[in-house]
């Protein structure tokens, strides 16, 4: 039986977790990186519409509250975009780049980044926007009756914790599938060429 | 001190190889033992704060990894359409097995299969073993107390070893 699960234990062991070759490799990073330019263009878009609907909307100038929450929600909006744009995917063209050990060392950064970006700065884009809007709404809804502005501020604050707590994981299981074989097999290579 | 991430990504590199063969050996096919490496390991990530080193991390992931395991398996009755999708989707993970000759592979697939058709507390069991754990650790990880277990593998191992005679045949 001893010798029987040390066999089994060999059989057991020959197995091991996918990771991509090389062209499989790139093929991945562009594809990665030609959608998070869309994401970027995307998100960029969306601050200056959301900026500007602000400004039409709320008398910004006419209450503090309105103010703050408009800087709070620009400020989120303006950190997840400083994210974006600074951890940008090099274009990968050539395979021979692959054993270039400064494009291996950036490309490991850029993705250590999104996981960053997605495991924190998600989060702390979602607190922003939460209070922006909770302050906005301090004054928009000062002639609600009292129920009906902690509905709203309830209701709000759910609703963005919900949508980003659905989108944070959806992200990071993302990131476990892609990102995780990709950082592994990069490091993999930069060990080979500095070996 | 180590970041949440540099831990996780710690934890993946040293410890990938052998979740995954945990995931294959419970599910019996690459692509929901990816999914399900997957779903561990977003448990794992989202459990790390919690992380009290009272027992090894491995332990400790190890458990959450069992614990994943047991409730992926109904979720996935629930799933066939969603998998089929996501089978489509890990096309572009390659097989990195290292398996040098045609028999060893044989040899191995047998032993996934066989693993694949015990219950399922005693696939993630007899998965634990093989990946070296001690009786003690596998009666911490399971929550089986330690005598129970010993009785458990002597039993699994028949059954495996039966299996396996049955399918050489």
């Amino acid at each position: 039986m001893k010798d029987e699960l040390k066999n089994w234990q060999q059989s057991w062991q020959q197995e091991k977790a996918p990771l991509p070759d090389s062209n499989t490799l790139l093929q991945m990073l562009n594809k990665m990186e030609a959608k998070a330019s869309r994401e970027r263009v995307l998100i960029l878009l969306a601050f200056v519409l959301t900026i500007g609907f602000l400004i039409w909307v709320l008398p910004l100038f006419q209450s503090a509250y309105f103010i703050t929450g408009f800087s709070l929600i620009a400020l989120a909006m303006v950190i997840l975009l400083i994210r974006l744009f600074m951890h940008k995917l090099r274009p990968v063209n050539r395979i021979d780049l692959l054993d270039n050990k400064t494009f291996l060392q950036q490309q490991i950064k850029s993705l250590r980044w999104r996981m960053r970006t997605t495991a924190v700065y998600m989060w702390v884009y979602a607190f922003l926007l939460m209070a922006g809007i909770n302050i906005v709404y301090l004054d928009a809804l000062s002639d609600l009756s009292l129920s009906g502005r902690l509905v709203a501020h309830g209701g709000a604050s759910l609703f963005i914790l919900i949508i980003f707590g659905w989108g944070v994981r959806k992200r990071l299981k993302k990131y476990c599938q892609e990102l995780l074989p990709l950082i592994t097999t990069l490091e993999d290579m930069q060990q080979a060429t500095e070996g | 001190m180590k970041s949440k991430e540099q831990v996780f990504r710690n934890y993946y590199t040293q410890y990938k190889d052998k979740l995954y063969r945990l995931c294959l050996g419970y599910t019996g096919n690459r692509a929901d033992a990816q999914d399900l490496q997957q779903e561990i390991l977003l448990r794992i990530w989202q459990h790390l704060d919690s992380f009290r080193g009272e027992s090894s991390l491995s332990s400790w992931c190890y458990r959450i990894a069992t614990n994943t395991a047991l409730s992926y398996a109904g979720k996935q009755k629930r799933q066939q359409d969603k998998q089929e999708l996501l089978k489509a989707e890990l096309t572009h993970l390659h097989d990195h097995r290292v398996l040098p000759n045609a028999e060893q592979e044989e040899a191995s697939q047998r032993l996934y299969k066989a693993i694949a058709g015990l219950k399922e507390t005693d696939r993630l069991i007899i998965g634990l073993l093989l990946e070296g754990c001690s009786y003690k650790e596998i009666a911490h990880i399971t929550g089986l107390s330690p005598s129970n277990t010993g009785v458990r593998i002597n039993r699994i191992k028949k059954q495996l070893s039966k299996k396996l005679t049955k399918n050489e045949g």
